[in-house]
């Protein structure tokens, strides 16, 4: 079966044009409506972290473990 | 009793459903602006269904989803014919979770005012929708010699299809106030109850024009109640609307909603019994009406259809009742939510 023989017979081609037209012009508001939150979230930036929890980047590294070992050590060329 | 009546059956349980579960939802919508009146107000008003309104709308996809399956030149026919009015139902129903998700996002009292107005719109347009489309259905529709509908959007905007949709939009708004008063308190539940009070003797109002009106407009409804036993679901929904209003004024919370919702499952029950065996009724003559025997699926598919069903009801139904009693008591707009 074409799509030219399975399209509905009782809607009309001005039907499809309003919906669609609906759908777009939906979509479109809505789509500039969240680009605007985003930017706007991205201008903010990220909330300060509430007191007592330690960010990341302060944290000491591990003094030793298998992902900190030398190049050409056991975890090279694991086939991954 | 055959597959294909099992089905009808099961399709009035789909959207009995939907209509108790959407129904607070799209009622909450409707009366926000009116028993809540300011962001905190509102916000209760919204996590009030927040946890469940997502999963409620599932019952009426649910619904589409089974009609085209167990009826699918009900479900071309309907679908084709009511093409605008079920895209304008679409649209409402997108902004109206877009409205829920978008209005928290920014502080400023414009947005969320603008925010609110097109929820409440959102909500009261897909009760109105829904219930021109059933009063169409119901009234039957002029059908062609191919079965389908062709006069369009303003087709279906006749006398008794509107008062339908006024008594779906009244019926929702009663369930939405019902619901509101079991899960707020203070100030909202107040309110709520008021609106309940208020718009009870307008759905009874309503269900006795619509039901007059049926007599001239569609009076092939009343064949089925030559029959006795047909007469035992408009007196049950009777007895139960009658109640609502004695257990709204007792105080007696949970058993108000649960007689709103009995009332929703009546008004169905009886149009169901009005219907049978028609599923959508044809005027004019061209084209024969759409039955449960004319227009099924095969037997072969309604069967494997019934065993999926009654492998997937319970589950349904019991998470379900899993979520609705995890979220159980009143609601506050603090901690999480909306």
């Amino acid at each position: 079966m074409l799509t030219a023989q399975a399209t509905s017979t009782a809607v009309s081609a001005t039907d499809i044009a309003i919906s669609l037209g609906l759908l777009v012009a939906v979509y479109a508001v809505l789509g500039l409506l969240w680009l605007f939150l985003v930017v706007r979230e991205i201008s903010h930036g990220p909330a300060p972290a509430p007191a007592g929890v330690v960010e990341e980047e302060t944290l000491p590294l591990p003094s030793a473990g298998p992902l900190l070992r030398p190049a050409g050590g056991p975890m090279a060329g694991s086939g991954r | 009793m055959d597959l294909a009546t099992i089905w009808f059956l099961l399709i009035g349980v789909l959207l009995v459903g939907y209509a108790i579960l959407d129904g607070f939802d799209l009622g909450a919508g409707i009366l926000h602006l009116f028993v809540a009146r300011d962001d905190t107000e509102r916000r209760t008003v919204l996590n009030a269904i927040a946890p469940v309104w997502d999963g409620n709308e599932v019952w009426l996809l649910t619904a589409g989803g089974a009609l085209f399956a167990a009826f699918p030149p009900v479900y071309a026919t309907v679908f084709s014919g009511f093409y605008l009015a079920l895209m304008l139902l679409l649209v409402a129903l997108i902004l109206r979770a877009v409205s829920l998700e978008f209005r928290s996002k920014v502080e400023a009292p414009a947005w969320r005012a603008t925010w609110d107005v097109i929820f409440a719109i959102g909500s009261f347009l897909p009760a109105l929708l829904l219930g021109v489309a059933v009063g169409n259905v119901l009234r039957g529709v002029p059908l062609d010699a191919a079965g389908d509908y062709r006069d369009g959007l303003l087709g279906l905007l006749n006398p008794f299809a509107l008062l339908v949709g006024l008594l779906a939009v009244a019926m929702f708004t009663l369930q939405g106030a019902s619901w509101l008063v079991l899960k707020t308190e203070g100030a909202i539940a107040e309110r709520s109850r008021t609106a309940a009070r208020l718009g009870w003797p307008v759905f009874a109002v309503l269900w006795i024009a619509a039901t007059l009106f049926s007599s001239q407009d569609a009076p092939g409804l009343w064949d089925n109640f030559a029959n006795p036993l047909a007469w035992l679901v408009p007196i049950a929904f009777a007895v139960v609307a009658v109640a609502y209003p004695l257990a709204l004024r007792t105080r007696r919370e949970l058993l108000a909603f649960l007689l709103s919702s009995g009332s929703i499952a009546g008004l169905i029950g009886i149009m169901g019994v009005s219907l049978y065996p028609n599923l959508v009724p044809a005027l004019g003559g061209a084209s024969p009406s759409l039955t449960v025997g004319n227009a099924s699926s095969s037997d072969l598919t309604l069967t494997v259809m019934l065993a999926v069903a009654l492998i997937g009801m319970p589950i349904v139904i019991a998470y379900t009742a899993f979520i609705y009693s995890r979220f159980r008591g009143k609601v506050r707009a603090e901690g999480h939510g909306y």
